[in-house]
């Protein structure tokens, strides 16, 4: 159960970047990265995880398509 | 009319219902009086117990994945709020003194645990409800994440990693009923919960009010909405059902029930800690629903009776070797390897699609077989053709 943490992650940094977009995930990996980094450092330090997942959630609330990936059309 | 169209791909469930259920809980009611069981009754009872609690878990969760057809991995989320809800309620309102301390009654908790569970499921779900796939799941499961990671900071209020122990048990308080019960009884009645067998005959009451509501929610307006949108959502939409607000409501709905399997955890065990509601534990709940068979009532039972026992069952036996106790869950893991290659439909699959097609006249499903086959026997000639 270790190591799920980590794959859970990655996951979510590639939501944040969009979902099929190379840069897109590195972006999103960055992102993730330094805002935890700062979070754990000025915020709280037991809230390192919750940070990164609020920031996920939030870009996802506001940016359906990730922060670079490009907005999809549904066919009927 | 409905009824009358087989429900389930298992015969034995869509012809019997009523009398499966029926003896279902007929037998479980006598459960407490096994006693030919012997040395095992106490575990056995436990596991009963461990199984009813997870049945109405999984019901719940059933809501998402089953009837609305979204992937739900955050339930456990709403099952930690349901724990500390009732615990702490339990706690500080029951240490407040006259005014405050009817908010530690049980069944005034229920209720409130439903609604503040209901309450975080709309709040998730009218932002988030829109994504679709993977998007959604993610997002489900953050909200689990953050609901831990806050119980396990705030510790002003839940004591953090160390839990909130001596959560007192339930009572029945018919005091305010003394002026009718004197006449037959000379003290007012209270009753403590002590010991297994009230909390036993409690889940057993929610667990068959629970599997009374689905199948009622099932058949509903709501349900069938929900089946709609599971099945094509854009088709829904354009029928003119309101996605948002049903899925909103599907959300909420499924909520409350993972907060009230979660009070009723708080309380029968006395001790709740965040380790408890580990992403493990949601993924475990979602393994029941998918093994039984998404959406089918009887088949979630099934699942979570499955899963349950099967789990606390290895877990005595192997007890001797520490190791193999957490391997364990390796076993589930081939379990539903091998359903999804031989079963994928799950244990009692729903069989929608049938009732559909199939009508009492005979002769209606003959010409609608029959146009069937011929188109599709047509497409094949001119696939053949080109």
């Amino acid at each position: 159960m270790m190591g799920y943490t980590a794959g859970v992650k990655a996951f979510a940094a590639a939501v944040l970047g969009g979902i099929g977009n190379i840069p897109g995930a590195m972006f999103g990996g960055f992102v993730l990265g330094i805002a935890e980094s700062y979070g754990a450092g000025y915020l709280s330090s037991g809230y390192r995880d919750g940070i990164a997942y609020a920031i996920m959630i939030l870009v996802i609330i506001f940016r359906p398509s990730g922060l670079l990936g490009r907005k999809t059309v549904v066919k009927v | 009319m409905l009824k009358q169209i087989p429900r389930y791909t298992s015969a034995f469930f869509s012809k019997n219902q009523p009398v499966a259920y029926g003896l279902f809980f007929l037998v479980i009611f006598f459960i407490p009086f096994y006693s030919f069981l012997g040395d095992f009754h106490e575990t056995f009872m436990y596991i009963s117990i461990l199984c009813m609690l997870y049945i109405v878990l999984a019901l719940g969760l059933n809501i998402i994945p089953g009837f609305t057809g979204l992937l739900d991995l955050g339930f456990v989320g709403f099952y930690a709020i349901g724990a500390y809800t009732s615990g702490l309620l339990t706690l500080k309102c029951g240490a407040m003194g006259p005014p405050w301390d009817i908010l530690a009654n049980y069944w005034v908790i229920i209720p409130l645990a439903a609604l503040n569970g209901a309450l975080w499921g709309i709040l998730l779900g009218a932002p988030t409800l829109r994504l679709t796939g993977d998007y959604f799941a993610i997002v489900t499961f953050g909200f689990s994440e953050l609901v831990v990671l806050v119980i396990v900071n705030e510790m002003w209020l839940t004591r953090g990693p160390m839990g909130l122990p001596g959560i007192s048990s339930p009572s029945i308080d018919l005091t305010f009923l003394y002026p009718i019960t004197r006449f037959f009884i000379e003290n007012p009645i209270v009753y403590h919960f002590k010991g297994k067998l009230p909390f036993f005959y409690l889940i057993f009451f929610m667990m068959i009010v629970t599997i009374f509501i689905m199948n009622r929610l099932e058949d509903s307006r709501l349900g069938r909405a929900w089946f709609a949108i599971r099945d094509d959502e854009i088709a829904a939409e354009c029928s003119g059902i309101n996605i948002m607000r049903y899925k909103v409501i599907a959300f909420a709905i499924s909520a409350s029930f993972g907060a009230i399997g979660g009070s009723f955890f708080a309380r029968w065990f006395g001790f709740i800690s965040p380790v408890s509601f580990k992403f493990w534990e949601s993924i475990l709940i979602l393994c029941m629903v998918v093994l039984g068979g998404m959406g089918s009532i009887p088949g979630v039972i099934l699942g979570a009776t499955v899963l349950v026992s099967l789990s606390e069952i290895l877990r005595q036996v192997l007890e001797p070797w520490p190791d193999l106790v957490q391997a364990r869950y390796a076993l589930f893991g081939i379990i539903l390897i091998l359903m999804m290659r031989f079963k994928p439909a799950g244990l009692i699959p729903l069989s929608r699609v049938k009732r559909v097609m199939s009508t009492k006249d005979e002769s209606i499903l003959q010409s609608m077989n029959e146009s069937f086959f011929s188109v599709s026997s047509g497409s094949k000639k001119l696939n053949k053709d080109r």
